[in-house]
């Protein structure tokens, strides 16, 4: 930037767009607000510490935090596959990694039962060939969970590896540093950013995911029960009221949003 | 470590066919116009461009042998070939220290070990007290000299230079240049420089060749080269003017548009090619008094093109005209030059080299071309 561009007053924005703005931030915002005014603040303590909610919410961390470290351990090479190959190729993967995320998720479930399920095209082998039965199992959120995380941790890693490029690779190559140095070593310092946000992100999607698991894994508390199934469970009222879906709903935003700052305050520590 | 290569690297249109061979610890300065296929040539030694054909060899172990019954590249990690270019590229997540201590412990040096040898290095760049700086807390300069530590540590048996001072300024330019002198002469490193600075070639080189076209043009020493250049780009480079003529007589050689110069030198007999070659700052530009004798050597008249920016000076382009002449910028002042003015040009017989021009197959207008 030159000298006089860098003590300069920005231009500014159109002060008609400051309207659109502040009705995409109210539509954001006021349901959270909508939400923490209806709760039945009293009983929040007994509902959200209640042997079903804290079941939901164990089985939510456990199988969330399961699906990421797999989306991890997949995704990154994955995103390093797509980075690193020709423009046509990449498009065509990197199309195909995002399908997960504008396909509904309830569409997602019906295809991990179709293709897991007894009859499903695997499922039909697994189950008499080695005695493994997927669907309605805890296994069974997991995979649902990385189903529609996973895309999320692949876009934000490849878009760290675009912006670091090759040039360090190169650089370490020619000091003498295999491919597994490079990678240890170069790759995976220079996208840490990209990582941990891709990280945060996954586990988000994966601890809110509703819609797959509910077709794939179903709703057996303390089995497939997660956070989101719970929610809905109460709120429509199987003999518990609707305060308890509320309160379950707020217990489940403070979870993700100290995840969150817990992430970004570790994030912010190896970068002076 | 002996270099000896021969590679040829197709890449679309363009063609690299061209051979190198350079002693233990002598420094080779490639120079070539942009495009000339210089850095290509680089990367095929360090094995990061593909080789159509052609081999690569340092002290008898093959690096790269392409041929129609082999297929043999070592990979860039295992070739002990080492590359610095124009930026450094430090490891923006390790300190200065860890950046040095990369290229040995890759090298399977042990950690602790590396780590001193790293220490060192910083030292022997004037770096020390800087082991625990990250590059962003580092000037270019010093970001550079760190870069030559990294790559020097590593102990290449090959190194690469890609115009390792260019995007330096002037001062931190000529410290670096001075350090990479001692640090390649006190580690005898095998090295090839690309570079577009005579002062580079002046200060590092032991012998130079130049390249055009992706073929070899022309190599000997930096003063053979550069002093009786026989390409544009070499007589730019050394800031001189050169022009293709025959010898018309003793010490007189007539060139393509009829003027006659006269000089001394290396003097062909009378009939054959001849090279003429003058320093652009040697020719003197007055306003055209009496029309010169075309028969008197050395004195022609010429129309101003354009007025470009010269090192201590003014770059005269003239209409029409090969010869370049650069003259202190009180000159054009006082004569109120600019486009268009005439002017009366004149280069006395002392400043100008004559010297045989064998079969070179280079017409005026090519090399001109390459020269800008």
């Amino acid at each position: 930037m030159t000298g006089w561009a860098a003590g300069a007053r920005p231009v500014g924005i159109p002060r008609l767009l400051y309207v659109p703005a502040a009705i995409g931030f109210a539509l954001l915002l006021l349901p959270v607000i909508g939400l923490v005014v209806r709760a039945d603040w009293p009983r929040v303590p007994a509902a959200i510490t209640s042997p079903e909610a804290l079941s939901a919410l164990e089985l939510s961390l456990q199988t969330a935090t399961t699906a990421t470290v797999l989306c991890a351990i997949v995704g990154v090479p994955l995103a390093l596959v797509i980075a690193r190959s020709g423009d046509r190729v990449a498009g065509v993967l990197r199309a195909l990694t995002t399908l997960p995320l504008v396909m509904p998720p309830l569409v997602g479930g019906i295809a991990l039962l179709y293709l897991l399920g007894r009859n499903g095209l695997v499922g039909a082998v697994l189950e008499p060939a080695f005695g493994i039965r997927i669907p309605f199992t805890t296994a069974a959120v997991v995979i649902a969970q990385s189903f529609v995380a996973l895309p999320f941790l692949v876009i934000a890693v490849e878009g760290a590896l675009r912006t670091a490029g090759t040039r360090f690779e190169t650089v370490a190559a020619t000091l003498g540093a295999d491919r597994w140095t490079v990678f240890r070593r170069i790759t995976l310092p220079l996208i840490l950013p990209g990582l941990v946000s891709g990280t945060v992100l996954c586990f988000a999607r994966a601890l809110g995911e509703f819609g797959a698991t509910a077709l794939f894994a179903g709703n057996a508390a303390g089995i497939t029960r997660t956070m989101p199934l719970a929610i809905y469970t109460a709120f429509n009222g199987a003999g518990v009221s609707q305060d308890s879906a509320v309160a379950l709903s707020l217990l489940l935003i403070v979870v993700a949003v100290a995840i969150l700052l817990l992430m970004r305050s570790w994030r912010s520590e190896p970068e002076r | 470590m002996t270099l000896s290569a021969e590679v040829v690297v197709r890449r679309g249109d363009f063609v690299l066919d061209a051979g190198l061979v350079v002693g233990a610890g002598e420094v080779l300065a490639l120079l070539g116009p942009n495009g000339s296929g210089k850095s290509t040539f680089l990367g095929a030694l360090a094995g990061l461009v593909p080789v159509t054909a052609g081999s690569v060899s340092v002290n008898e172990r093959a690096l790269t042998r392409m041929s129609a019954g082999e297929r043999m590249s070592v990979p860039p990690h295992a070739r002990r070939v080492g590359l610095l270019g124009q930026e450094p590229l430090l490891f923006p997540h390790l300190s200065a220290m860890h950046n040095v201590a990369f290229g040995v412990r890759a090298g399977h040096g042990r950690r602790v070990a590396a780590d001193r040898l790293a220490e060192q290095w910083l030292a022997d760049v004037g770096l020390a007290g800087f082991e625990e700086r990250r590059p962003a807390e580092l000037s270019g300069g010093q970001q550079q000299r760190v870069a030559i530590a990294r790559a020097l540590a590593a102990e290449p048996d090959l190194l690469l230079l890609d115009e390792p001072m260019a995007s330096l300024d002037v001062e931190a330019a000529s410290s670096i240049r001075t350090l990479l002198r001692e640090r390649l002469s006190s580690t005898r490193t095998t090295t090839v420089l690309v570079t577009h600075d005579v002062v580079d070639v002046v200060v590092l080189a032991d012998r130079v060749v130049t390249l055009e076209r992706g073929r070899i043009a022309d190599s000997g020493s930096a003063s053979d080269v550069l002093g009786r250049p026989v390409n544009g780009f070499a007589a730019s480079l050394a800031g001189l003017n050169l022009l293709a003529g025959r010898v018309t007589g003793r010490g007189l050689v007539a060139v393509a548009n009829g003027h006659i110069f006269a000089g001394s030198g290396d003097l062909p007999p009378v009939g054959s090619e001849a090279w003429v070659a003058f320093p652009r700052s040697a020719v003197t530009v007055r306003e055209p008094g009496a029309e010169p004798n075309p028969a008197v050597e050395n004195s022609w008249v010429g129309t101003v093109a354009a007025l470009e920016p010269a090192a201590g000076g003014i770059r005269i382009v003239l209409a029409g005209d090969e010869v370049i002449a650069e003259v202190p910028s009180s000159q054009v002042l006082a004569r109120r030059l600019g486009s268009g003015s005439a002017v009366s040009l004149h280069v006395e017989p002392e400043f100008v080299t004559v010297y045989p021009r064998h079969g070179q197959a280079q017409d005026a207008t090519d090399w001109k071309r390459a020269s800008d």
